[in-house]
């Protein structure tokens, strides 16, 4: 099920708010109980496989613990958790990927089988792995309480696109968690939020990126450049809007959920662009990998190294293509740039100067990102930079860019803290008129959910 | 209210039972018991059905000689949407085809997407399709609603076939002698 649905919007959500703040005693087994029906909405089979991952990881903890509590090594109990983990994940994810690879290098004839990803399976085991990482290096003790730990992994807000949680965070309030008035008003806000930039801006800027696309081969100059655009603003609005809605569920349900945004298409340098876009997926790369293998305390050579490692998988992680590893070193190596040839040079420009050049270095970066094939991408890679075979502009991308100029505008804006500051004062000096302003965005955002086609959430594919 | 208190500190202690985390490998067999079931799990899905990723074309030509589908009318990406509210630009192709006259509710559609997910996302707007045939020739449509029981509404791998007619068994054999392995 998705968040962006009227389903979920109209019959779920409010059904289950009803029976939680109902049901006092028995919340916690409820929300477990809708979160599993919110995983089996398109896809029944994979519940079981949820059931097996939590059960395994809330075992393998308890194991892990076991052994360290008697001095034994725990490395065994590590290496065993982390196969299971991602054999399951390889197994969906990258199988097909790789004897895809192999029949066409080798020309082999083994079935490729047809696989569809289990929604958030790669969410789900990261932070699994995050947990069973926290109790062996002693952060964290293991959860014995198994629907505690079931919620950690399932519960619906965080179910299908994260944020990457940590059990330390959130497990106090997953024992016992604490929804009041107030959390609930102000998660519903977040929510609504979060609904509005997924269905009236990624879902309404989408259509240009279309455009673009279906002139494949063909666009022009002009028509790559709103086009990629476009797909920037998408995955942003269509990203963060998700994470807002999640953390606004979490909010209503008294268990917080962490903040995955931070305006990134406002950042100075690529660095902080990352300490911006999906945190929680960076810190756990930086926590989990980048740390251990040395981090920055090495000699550079090996602190490159760690840093192009780091970078290839987080690069594997979104998804099984070489235009998605490729994606992962572009950023790995302008990291390593930022770090060893520009330092604080770059500080002398000013600071809208630095955030438009980052801001075009990530729209070039989202090319890889697409999916497509690396041909497709060096196509527009080199339309980017005018070289495209159809010329600078035509008639269609002006009348592309005249159509798409407000959309375009209004997404530019919202990309920025500046509504969100002038809506949080609005809420303190005119809390009537807020609250006007957010339903009139619900019943907007509702008009564009029944009369748009439904576009599903990009991360959700990861 | 010291019940409350003290009820609340179990619950924050409960997880640190010192004597629980005693050395046993138990909870190692518990987790090779969900491993191996994890294991049988994804076997369960190598050994199901497989279907080819087969151009559009190849499917269409196949379909399109099956029984009273040369007299229906071929919509294209308008009709789709009307029809459907899907987007063809979103789809990897498409064959939509249904009938000529009004008082008829025969109709083929089939949709190659992405993968087998983003196949399955497409059935509910079938599923709203099929609801909207049978609500318009409900009362005076008698054979036509008839037509409903026998629809089939499948997702194949990457494609979803939809089905409404009395030769929709007709037109999913042809469709699977291209699709299935």
């Amino acid at each position: 099920m998705s968040f962006s649905t009227l389903v979920f919007v109209y019959i779920f959500l409010p059904l289950f708010l009803i029976l939680y703040t109902l049901v006092k005693p028995g919340r916690r087994i409820l929300l477990f109980l809708f979160s599993l029906v919110f995983y089996a909405w398109g896809e029944p089979v994979y519940v079981i496989l949820l059931l097996l991952l939590t059960a395994f990881n809330y075992f393998s903890a308890l194991d892990l613990a076991g052994l360290a509590s008697a001095g034994r090594s725990t490395r065994g109990a590590l290496i065993l958790n982390v196969a299971g983990n991602l054999t399951v994940l390889a197994f969906f994810k990258y199988v097909p990927w790789i004897v895809g690879l192999l029949n066409t290098g080798f020309g082999l004839g083994i079935p490729v089988p047809e696989l569809s990803l289990p929604v958030g399976l790669s969410f789900i085991v990261f932070r699994a792995m995050g947990y069973i990482f926290d109790v062996r290096a002693g952060k964290i003790k293991p959860e014995y309480d198994f629907l505690t730990f079931a919620l950690f992994l399932a519960m619906f807000p965080t179910l299908s696109m994260g944020p990457i949680d940590r059990y330390g965070d959130v497990c106090r309030a997953l024992r016992r968690p604490r929804p009041t008035f107030r959390k609930m008003t102000a998660g519903a806000s977040l929510f609504l939020k979060g609904l509005a930039k997924k269905v009236l801006l990624a879902d309404t800027i989408v259509l240009l990126y279309q455009t673009m696309k279906a002139s494949e081969g063909n666009a022009t100059v002009l028509m790559t450049w709103l086009g990629m655009l476009a797909f920037s603003f998408q995955l942003y609005f269509d990203f963060s809007g998700y994470s807002d809605m999640a953390r606004g569920l979490g909010g209503m349900l008294g268990i917080p959920v962490s903040v995955n945004f931070d305006y990134p298409y406002t950042a100075v340098s690529i660095t902080d662009f990352w300490r911006r876009w999906h945190i929680s997926l960076s810190a756990w790369f930086r926590d989990y990998v980048y740390i251990p293998l040395g981090g920055s305390r090495v000699a550079p050579a090996r602190h490159i190294l760690n840093l192009l490692i780091v970078w290839m998988l987080t690069g594997i992680w979104h998804g099984a293509s070489f235009s998605f590893i490729l994606w992962g070193l572009y950023y790995g190596i302008l990291l390593i740039a930022e770090k060893y040839l520009i330092g604080e040079r770059a500080a002398v420009f000013p600071a809208v100067l630095r955030r438009l050049v980052t801001f075009v270095i990530v729209l070039v970066g989202w090319t890889f990102f697409q999916g497509g094939s690396l041909p497709q991408t060096l196509a527009e890679i080199k339309a980017l930079f005018g070289f495209a075979a159809a010329g600078f502009t035509d008639s269609a991308s002006l009348y592309a860019l005249r159509t798409n100029l407000a959309p375009l505008i209004a997404c530019a804006v919202f990309a920025t803290p500046v509504p969100d500051k002038l809506f949080t004062r609005l809420e303190k000096e005119s809390p009537a008129l807020a609250s006007l302003i957010l339903f009139l965005i619900f019943v907007l955002s509702t008009a564009f959910m029944v009369y748009n086609t439904f576009q599903p959430f990009l991360y959700a594919q990861f | 209210m010291n019940g409350h208190a003290s009820q609340v500190d179990q619950i924050e202690k409960a997880p640190e039972k010192p004597s629980r985390a005693s050395f046993s490998r138990s909870w190692l067999v518990l987790e090779l018991v969900t491993l191996a079931l994890t294991g049988l799990f994804l076997y369960s899905f190598l050994i199901r059905q497989q279907y080819r990723d087969v151009p559009m074309e190849t499917i269409i030509s196949a379909v399109s000689e099956g029984e009273g589908l040369t007299a229906m009318i071929n919509e294209d990406r308008a009709g789709l949407r009307r029809c459907y509210g899907l987007d063809a630009g979103a789809t990897e192709g498409f064959y939509f085809c249904r009938s000529s006259s009004n008082m008829e509710a025969d109709e083929l559609l089939i949709v190659k997407a992405a993968d087998e997910a983003a196949a399955k996302a497409l059935v509910p707007a079938a599923q709203a399709r099929l609801d909207a045939l049978h609500e318009s020739f409900d009362h005076y449509g008698v054979s036509e609603v008839s037509k409903r029981n026998k629809a089939i509404l499948a997702v194949r791998g990457q494609y979803l076939f939809f089905a409404v007619s009395d030769s929709a068994g007709d037109w999913e054999a042809r469709f699977l002698r291209e699709v299935a392995e």
